[in-house]
């Protein structure tokens, strides 16, 4: 993989410290609300969490939005393309690095909140099932908490998180490569995807087009199907986002 | 150089670029709040007035505004420095003008265009709502109580109104101009202009999140939230506009250039 060559250590040891800093105060913000448990930590159903949209959109997004427009800038020279002799397969290097990425993201963000739980309560289990956690604690109707016991158990939220986590990053990182072909300028490209997706992921609960769709409280809990919707929507944007960037690449010289 | 430094603001695309996104933050909200169906009993039942319907307080724009304020102040000049480097251009300007001077007028420049656009759709967003609304006193008890008892200067707000804005306003603009001025900084040690440009966002964020931490009001909470606040502003002003200037003279001073 090409990108990965331009990645230098300095620019790595600064993002890592950068996205430290980040997880850092979104698990403060956590434990702040209140977290008793492992999802807590990742997660928390009021705001902060190694995995909560403050990490992505404060640490996530603005790593993905300076790295990729620089790497392709760097990547894209003429001795590189004229060594792969094929446009197309240095889209599919981007495309790879944008999936490498988003895994390590991902990864980053579950072992921060596992670390966080460990450390902070000395457990990683999950009390979500149990009047001890705190989906029963910010429950206003305690009666409906026995609908949420099954929805709550571990591999459902360990495989909602990761997947639409995975997927958010994934989308942000082909949407900010198709900004930069149509935008050129890395700044213009940084700015545009700060707005796009950086307010949309903030902005309080409603309609959402972009990162909003990554909010988790309680009601997403009790509807699997919002969660399916979810997943999906962020599936078709990738598909729709990669065709049309592929199509951008096809009728870009680089020559 | 002044004149040079104008006009070559004039011509730089990313300028305009956030003065448009400037005008689309302040007009947005403007357009929302404008009065439909308006006779002349509107105005009887002591209305909305501009200092209540300015953006700072409910304008839907507000939010995307704040996230991008570091980027609006950094944006239009902040690289300058770093540009002549990389081009070779401070050689030219160096041959006609003392570097001392260069390096002070790169400054000032630079903290003021930060400041101005940074402010820009705050200005262009209350001079709208002025043209929608009289400038009738603020009331509390008449549906314009924005600012409450752990707001920003009550006291002020519902006295001198006019003269709370121009104070906001003018925090801002040098909150605005720290920024612009430690983008301008940090490039004496980076020459990569788009670190350059991004380096206060990220700088804001950090601080935000270890404010966070600490229990502290964040930066961004401080300046462009509307929280009680008086001699914090000063301990974030005062060092930051005086640790920038330091560190851009000294280590600008220090560069080889020709």
């Amino acid at each position: 993989m090409i990108d990965i060559r331009f990645v230098t250590w300095k620019i790595l040891l600064l993002s890592a410290f950068y996205f430290f800093i980040i997880l850092s105060g979104s698990i403060a913000i956590a434990a702040k609300m209140g977290s008793h448990s492992l999802f807590d930590f990742i997660v928390h159903l009021q705001s902060g969490g190694s995995a909560g949209n403050f990490t992505l959109a404060f640490g996530t997004l603005p790593l993905l939005a300076f790295l990729l427009p620089s790497l392709i800038d760097l990547t894209e020279r003429d001795h590189i393309v004229l060594r792969l002799q094929n446009k197309t397969t240095l889209y599919r290097h981007h495309i790879l690095f944008s999936i490498i990425a988003s895994g390590i993201f991902v990864s980053l963000m579950a072992l921060a909140g596992l670390a966080a739980s460990m450390a902070l309560v000395g457990h990683t289990d999950n009390l979500w099932t149990t009047k001890q956690g705190s989906v029963y604690f910010l429950l206003e109707n305690k009666e409906l908490f026995p609908l949420y016991i099954s929805k709550v158990a571990s591999w459902k939220v360990w495989g909602y998180i990761l997947a639409s986590r995975f997927l958010a990053t994934l989308f942000m990182s082909l949407l900010i490569i198709a900004l930069k072909l149509l935008l050129r300028k890395n700044i213009l490209v940084f700015f545009s995807a700060l707005l796009l997706l950086g307010t949309d992921a903030l902005l309080p609960r409603g309609f959402s087009l972009f990162l909003g769709r990554t909010r988790i409280d309680l009601e997403t809990w009790l509807s699997p199907a919002d969660q399916w919707f979810n997943l999906v929507y962020f599936s078709l944007g990738i598909v729709l986002l990669f065709f049309l960037s592929g199509n951008l690449y096809r009728k870009k010289e680089f020559l | 150089m002044l004149k040079m430094d104008l006009k070559r603001i004039g011509t730089r695309p990313i300028f305009w670029a956030v003065f448009l996104a400037g005008l689309i933050y302040a007009l947005i909200p403007v357009i929302q709040t404008w009065p439909h169906g308006v006779d002349a009993e509107y105005y009887i039942s002591y209305p909305r007035n501009p200092y209540v319907s300015w953006m700072y307080f409910t304008g839907d724009t507000y939010y995307m505004y704040a996230l991008t304020f570091p980027l609006l102040a950094s944006l239009a000049f902040s690289d300058a420095y770093a540009e002549d480097f990389n081009t070779g251009f401070i050689k030219n300007i160096l041959t006609k003008v003392n570097k001392k001077r260069y390096l002070l007028s790169r400054y000032a420049v630079n903290f003021c265009i930060g400041g101005l656009m940074a402010t820009l759709p705050l200005t262009v967003n209350f001079l709208g709502e002025m043209a929608a609304y009289p400038l009738i006193d603020n009331h509390y008890f008449l549906g314009m109580p924005v600012v409450t008892g752990g707001g920003f200067w009550p006291e002020l707000f519902y006295s001198h109104p006019l003269v709370y804005i121009l104070l906001r306003l003018g925090l801002l603009f040098l909150f605005g101009g720290m920024l612009a001025s430690l983008g301008l900084a940090f490039s004496t040690v980076v020459k990569n202009r788009y670190i350059v440009l991004i380096f206060p966002f990220l700088f804001v964020l950090m601080m935000d999140v270890v404010a966070n931490v600490l229990g502290m009001y964040s930066l961004t909470l401080l300046f462009l939230g509307n929280v009680e606040a008086s001699w914090e502003l000063a301990v974030w002003l005062i060092p930051g506009i005086g640790t920038t200037f330091i560190w851009f003279y000294v280590l600008g001073e220090k560069n080889e250039t020709i």
